[in-house]
């Protein structure tokens, strides 16, 4: 391949001197900058991939068990909850009741989150009986449990006491539930969710509720609407209110750990400044002898910064492609891992989170570490014209 | 016969902390096209200043150069580099190959930095001017791979390639034994005799100034036209 132009030619002796045996240290600190900057970029894929996964099935635990929206009795009326029902976006509205109780058990007691729905249908499907009966939507005093206290020596009966304000004061009620424990992996018990589900009829007819106590779930079809959607309901709470603050508090997360990793990248180009500066002042005599053969600097300069781009472009594309590959496989790596280290919780736990590889991310971390290594590969080129041919002319080459 | 290299009353010093170093002192100088001539002097005696100053790299004080009819005491960086490339070339006493490429390529890098002809021409003028020097069995050879005498007639290829109306020669063959300097000089006569290239040498060696056809001497910054 020969030179067709100035820019050509440029580009020609750059690719040589890429591929020069002559210089040992610089080719070693060029490996070590392509190497640098394949791992900076890869754990930044990776780990980007990883949060962005982790948001995602966070976020579908959070929309498929807390409820979207949910407006106070108080406020809603007939014509609120018909409007409501003709919004579009809103695809179901339920009476809902969230109320804490206390789980009393043959020892001790502890408080849990209550879910009173109009129906038990989606729930029972997850659930199990507890052994003594089966259970079905007609079961009647049936309460969906997410799990029972480890002490527990498995009653057929399951009893939580509620508040309950009267014009006498606040009175307890306990109430006893036949019970089958649901499955805390499956959508409506997640974590995020109730510990408890019962329906709201049987709460009316043991008096821990008032028919006219009964509030509104509201469910959209983009939860992330739920606050424009929800901006004229007054009294109505929002999903975000509750879980806005950690979304974000994982995004500032992701960011953060973004930065810190871009230090990689950056520590890398750091490297190619050394490498670069290394060459050009290895090359003086080079760059003395095309000053005197005519060449313009700026032709020299491109040769030396096509020597180092073209690190940089292969660092940059090999992070890209490793980065993406491993976090296509990183389910089956921690698994291994895991199996490895005898089934640690920890790396069990990371094995379900699956990665969420974007497009956008990948090319914003491309072209940040690009235009930082960039950097590192212009900054030295100034050199270039700093060398003074005569004394460069005057040493051996 | 025109004159390819004119100098007039080049005046260039340096400054040495408070003291001024005169180098060259009204220094005047030409050289007909396809002169060969030898500025002879002892070490330090500003030949080297000199032979800067005429190729641009080097600014003077006063005076004035021209190369080839192209004023170079009143060209700039670019105007010089262009000059340079058309009409001059270099043969320095290390020969100041480019490692990384063959001798070919070395020989037809000129004419690819000069530009208006396709790569294939460069390559085919290379070739041609290095059967010339009797380089053609060496074409892909690269400069480590050379001996001192080869490197040296590499870089008169080099510097002959373009057709340049003048080559400057600083110790053409300081760096090299008698047997390989004396090929270097026949091989400067015999295409100095073929074409209308000049050649400009300075040198501390009387030997390499007889076989050039005219000597000048060059004794603390003043260049004499004949032996002080």
């Amino acid at each position: 391949m020969l030179p067709k132009s100035r820019v050509g030619l440029a580009f020609w002796m750059g690719l040589r001197y890429v591929r020069s045996r002559n210089r040992r240290v610089s080719r070693l600190i060029n490996w070590v900058s392509t190497g640098g900057l394949v791992l900076g970029i890869t754990l930044l894929i990776v780990v980007v991939a990883m949060h962005n996964g982790l948001l995602r099935t966070v976020e579908q635990d959070v929309f498929q068990s807390v409820p979207h929206a949910v407006v106070p009795h108080e406020s809603g009326t007939a014509e609120l909850i018909e409007r409501l029902r003709d919004t579009n976006g809103i695809v179901k509205v339920e009476r809902f009741v969230e109320i804490f109780a206390l789980r009393n058990t043959d020892s001790s007691s502890d408080g849990v989150m209550v879910y009173a729905v109009e129906s038990l249908r989606d729930y029972i499907s997850q659930a199990q009986p507890n052994g003594l009966d089966s259970i079905t939507d007609d079961t009647p005093m049936l309460a969906l449990v997410r799990s029972v206290p480890r002490n527990w020596r498995t009653p057929s009966r399951y009893t939580l006491t509620f508040a309950v304000p009267t014009f006498q004061g606040v009175l307890s009620r306990s109430v006893a539930f036949r019970y089958g424990i649901s499955n805390a992996d499956s959508p409506p018990m997640y974590f995020y969710g109730p510990n408890v589900v019962v329906r709201i009829d049987d709460l009316i007819k043991t008096g821990v509720l008032q028919p006219n106590q009964v509030d509104w779930r509201i469910t959209m079809s983009n939860p992330w609407l739920a606050d424009e959607l929800m901006q004229d309901v007054p009294g109505s709470r929002t999903w975000s209110q509750e879980f806005a603050d950690y979304f974000r508090a994982v995004s500032i997360e992701k960011a953060i750990l973004s930065v810190l990793l871009m230090f990689v990248v950056a520590l890398a180009s750091l490297n190619i400044v050394s490498g670069q500066a290394m060459l050009i002042n290895s090359k003086k005599a080079d760059i003395a002898i095309l000053q005197t053969l005519g060449a313009d600097p700026k032709i020299v300069q491109l040769a030396f910064a096509v020597h180092g781009l073209l690190i940089v472009v292969c660092g940059v594309a090999i992070g890209v492609v490793s980065g993406s590959l491993i976090s296509h496989g990183i389910g089956g790596i921690v698994q291994f891992l895991a199996q490895l280290f005898e089934q640690s919780v920890e790396l069990t736990a990371f094995a379900g989170i699956r990665p969420d590889l974007r497009v956008a991310d990948v090319t914003i971390t491309a072209t940040v570490s690009l235009l930082i290594a960039g950097l590192g590969v212009v900054r030295p080129l100034s050199l270039v014209l700093r060398t003074n041919p005569i004394e460069a002319l005057h040493s051996p080459t | 016969m025109t004159d390819v290299v004119l100098a007039k009353s080049v005046r260039k010093s340096y400054r040495d902390g408070e003291r001024s170093l005169e180098i060259l002192q009204d220094v005047s100088l030409s050289v007909a096209a396809g002169e060969r001539v030898a500025i002879l002097g002892r070490s330090g005696s500003g030949k080297s200043t000199l032979l800067h100053i005429l190729a641009g790299l080097d600014d003077l004080d006063s005076g004035e150069v021209e190369i080839a009819g192209n004023s170079m005491s009143g060209a700039n960086t670019t105007e010089r580099a262009r000059i340079r490339s058309t009409s001059m070339g270099f043969v320095y006493q290390f020969h100041h190959l480019l490692p990384e490429f063959t001798a070919l390529e070395n020989v037809a890098m000129p004419l690819w930095i000069r530009g208006g002809s396709t790569a294939a021409d460069g390559v085919a003028k290379a070739e041609n001017i290095l059967r010339i020097v009797g380089l053609g069995d060496r074409l892909s050879h690269l400069p480590h791979k050379l001996s001192g005498g080869e490197k040296q007639r590499v870089a008169v290829a080099r510097a002959l390639v373009v057709e340049p109306a003048v080559v400057l020669g600083d110790e053409l063959t300081g760096n090299l034994d008698s047997y390989n300097a004396d090929g270097v000089l026949r091989l400067i006569e015999s295409i100095g005799d073929s074409v209308q290239t000049a050649f400009l040498v300075v040198t501390h060696d009387p030997a390499v100034s007889k076989r050039m056809q005219r000597t000048l001497w060059l004794e603390e910054g003043v260049l004499r036209s004949s032996a002080p």
